[in-house]
């Protein structure tokens, strides 16, 4: 009869341990699940192409937010003066805390010539800023481009579903 | 739309999925609180909304209208600082101060819910704000100094 005694104790034991109840947080914070538009400006310079240069353009995202994560989609498009022309990447986001990777199709309009090609890119939040690196593949018929970027990305919440739902 | 903001009822003409950080910066003028990273991750925002705390860049005003928001400009009663707001001037908690208006409006939620935090409580709540100046130390030390003004209050 002692092993269901030493059970009943230990099973009164792993209960009043448990932690249901007994370490809740005293309040929760951050976002609820919302739907989120980001609207605002980027720059930066190519680093890696024959011309290299100085950009500047705009960028929105709408990203659903859930705890610390998000996920969405992002287009963005800005002038080069390197190249003396426009860029154009669209696609997916996807972040965790203050990191994000986005990527999809890319576009280059340049001297006449339209380009198409892919595009990756990884940011790093920095309070209001994003640090970010962009690698880039345009397919030509003479030959492909390779394009590497680093810029800055300031985006501020244009609209937000949080708390409608 | 109506908003109930620091006690005093405001009209303000906006889309109801406009940013609650927004329409108190552009349409209040109340500029305490900041904008930090846009997408409820850094605590800057902070508010209160019916004695919770919110992170207002991703709460939409409509979804609050009528319902009691708190800001930083409202913590204090009839000039008297907040013992919170008082702990963190007693300890010199803010270095550059961006952050601080987030972090003084999660204090005083996480001392409502526990007047006499430990470390581990406070740093576990107090996680949620970020400060790039790294004044945690000091924050845990004000959390705690606000709880023996809070009870020294209470006892009065």
């Amino acid at each position: 009869m002692t092993f269901p005694r030493r059970t009943l104790a230990v099973l009164v034991l792993l209960i009043a341990a448990s932690p249901v109840g007994a370490d809740d947080p005293p309040f929760t914070i951050g976002s609820t699940p919302s739907w989120l538009l980001l609207g605002g400006v980027t720059t930066g310079g190519t680093l890696i192409l024959a011309d290299r240069g100085a950009f500047v353009g705009g960028e929105v995202s709408l990203a659903r937010l859930r705890n610390a994560s998000f996920v969405g989609l992002y287009a963005d498009g800005y002038y080069d003066w390197g190249s003396h022309g426009t860029y154009v990447t669209g696609g997916l986001e996807v972040g965790h805390k203050f990191v994000g990777f986005d990527g999809g199709v890319a576009l280059r309009l340049a001297g006449g010539d339209q380009q198409l090609g892919a595009a990756g890119r990884v940011t790093v939040g920095l309070g209001m800023l994003g640090v970010y690196a962009r690698y880039a593949h345009f397919w030509d018929v003479m030959k492909d481009d390779n394009v590497i970027q680093l810029g800055l990305v300031l985006k501020l919440p244009l609209w937000t579903s949080g708390g409608m739902q | 739309m109506k908003l109930v903001i620091n006690g005093k009822s405001v009209d303000v003409n906006v889309p109801a999925a406009t940013p609650l950080l927004w329409v108190l910066r552009e349409e209040v003028g109340l500029t305490g609180t900041k904008f930090g990273c846009g997408k409820a991750l850094c605590g800057a925002c902070t508010v209160h909304v019916n004695g919770a705390p919110k992170r207002s860049c991703v709460t939409a005003c409509g979804a609050v209208a009528d319902q009691p928001i708190t800001t930083i400009e409202g913590l204090a009663n009839a000039g008297e600082l907040h013992p919170v707001q008082q702990a963190w001037l007693d300890e010199n908690v803010p270095q550059c101060g961006y952050c601080q208006a987030g972090q003084i409006m999660t204090a005083v939620v996480l001392l409502k819910a526990k007047p006499r935090p430990t470390d581990a409580e406070i740093d576990d709540a107090m996680s949620a704000n970020l400060c790039r100046c790294g004044t945690y130390p000091r924050i845990r030390k004000a959390v705690h100094r606000a709880a023996e003004l809070l009870a020294t209050a209470g006892a009065k």
